[in-house]
């Protein structure tokens, strides 16, 4: 099951980690969600995205912030933003789009060629494809003409080797991580395994 | 000094069966720096309340002044934050935001830089050409805080601004709030925020004006002395919500009730 995508926006993200700041950066995670009169599954998407995004870990139901989360909770909003563009070029999903901007022709691609490039992981959606161009949004990586529909590369992003070389179809998002990735909700992981993962992905990636 | 003072205010509307008093008697003053919230049920003129400040409407009887200076006219060091967001979907983030620049006349030169700091501010970057439908209900009252801001008040007024936000955004938005307040290098200076939501009153104000039931009459001003970030859980929170809750279910003119009236309609 793909678990990278974000299934939340990002101020539903930071709204959870407002919330355990305000619970001392470490809460059992039923007590997290009743304290906003809401059922487990109802923060369990901003749970699981602040997990990828290294910014909490969840360990036997309890949810701790990582030393980036706690950091990101005390920034400016606008620092907050810096954080989370760091963390989101690490995940599988943002490093395969950014490829696939880098390589495309203007460096544009349509909604449908997003949805292209995450079907190889999950069933397209429209949710799915707002949910990620707003995050992409979000952190400045991307830009988005709502006249064309199409998706465009921030410029800050548009590092190393872009520029108009030999287009090749992108790295599917998501391999053997996506699957075996355990659910936050009885997660034993810990911020290591994560990182280790994503250098794996880095090599996959190229 | 007080930014604002009202004074013995009283506002009614006439109907056909006469007039109809919404409040009565209204005094307090939001000082530099202060954050204010003003709770009470339903229809108890909170709203209004906003609207007579920021000079929108009249009070029936009394005065409201700014800086010792009658407001008698919509006063320009003030802006306000709706529950609806009240943007035009025509127009995207960027141009929201100029709105009420272009309308106090500001020379269209200085109106880029202000709008790109706001849009910075408020966390909109990468959001600027965006329109409002693209937006998440949480972007779209950041762009209503940004176009708030961007006049650089003096007092923010926010009505309701964040009963519209499902509750992980609204805990969001409501750190936001606290932290361009606590910026000394940004507006506002102090902000006075309507709610339903005791709960949120005390999370964020230093005092908490309690209005009655109609027509509306100061209960109390309870003071809010909890460190912030301020756990809702803790014993003196809670004693503190259980006490406005108290006066308003008590100092009203009906039957105790254990929970105040619904929150208003959530605009769409």
């Amino acid at each position: 099951m793909p678990t990278t995508f974000p299934k939340c926006n990002p101020t539903e993200m930071m709204g959870l980690l407002v919330l355990l700041n305000n619970h001392k950066g470490s809460e059992d995670v039923a007590l997290l969600a009743d304290d906003l009169d809401l059922e487990i599954d109802e923060i369990f998407p901003a749970l699981e995205f602040a997990e990828v995004l290294q910014l909490v870990k969840v360990v036997e139901g309890r949810v701790t912030f990582t030393d980036l989360g706690r950091k990101l909770v005390a920034v400016s909003i606008r620092d907050r933003k810096a954080i989370i563009r760091e963390q989101l070029r690490k995940t599988t999903l943002f490093r395969t789009l950014l490829r696939a901007l880098e390589s495309a022709p203007e460096h544009a691609l349509s909604d449908e060629d997003l949805g292209q490039i995450i079907s190889l992981t999950t069933t397209p959606s429209d949710e799915a494809v707002q949910n990620i161009v707003n995050w992409g949004r979000y952190a400045d990586l991307i830009r988005y003409d709502s006249s064309e529909q199409r998706i465009v590369l921030t410029r800050r992003s548009t590092g190393g080797k872009s520029g108009p070389g030999p287009s090749h179809p992108p790295s599917p998002p998501g391999d053997a991580e996506e699957g075996s990735r355990p659910s936050p909700r009885n997660s034993t992981h810990t911020a290591p395994e994560t990182e280790l993962r994503t250098a794996s992905l880095a090599h996959v990636l190229g | 000094m007080a930014l604002i003072r009202v004074e013995h205010v009283d506002k009614s509307f006439a109907s056909r069966h006469g007039s109809i008093s919404i409040m009565q008697n209204i005094s307090f003053e939001v000082k530099d720096s202060d954050f204010v919230a003003i709770v009470g049920p339903s229809g108890c003129g909170k709203s209004t309340l906003l609207r007579l400040i920021q000079g929108l409407d009249h009070p029936t009887a009394g005065s409201i002044f700014f800086q010792d200076q009658k407001v008698d006219t919509v006063c320009s060091q003030m802006a306000m934050v709706f529950q609806s967001f009240a943007l035009y979907p025509w127009l995207t983030v960027a141009q929201n935001v100029s709105f009420g620049l272009e309308a106090l006349g500001w020379a269209s030169e200085r109106i880029g830089a202000q709008v790109e700091r706001y849009i910075s501010v408020t966390g909109l970057d990468g959001f600027q050409e965006a329109y409002p439908r693209e937006l998440s209900g949480g972007m779209r009252q950041r762009v209503g805080l940004a176009r708030a801001l961007a006049v650089e008040p003096a007092v923010l007024l926010m009505d309701e601004p964040f009963s519209a936000l499902d509750p992980l955004t609204a805990e969001s938005l409501r750190e936001e709030v606290l932290q361009l307040w606590r910026d000394p290098q940004l507006p506002p200076d102090a902000v006075l925020l309507v709610s339903h939501n005791i709960e949120e009153a005390i999370q964020l104000a230093d005092r908490v004006i309690v209005l009655s039931r109609r027509p509306g009459q100061i209960l109390a001003q309870v003071e809010v002395e909890l460190p912030r970030p301020r756990d809702r859980k803790s014993a003196a929170f809670y004693d503190l919500t259980d006490r406005v809750y108290s006066l308003i279910t008590e100092g009203g003119t009906s039957a105790p009730r254990s929970r105040l009236p619904d929150a208003p309609p959530a605009a769409g």
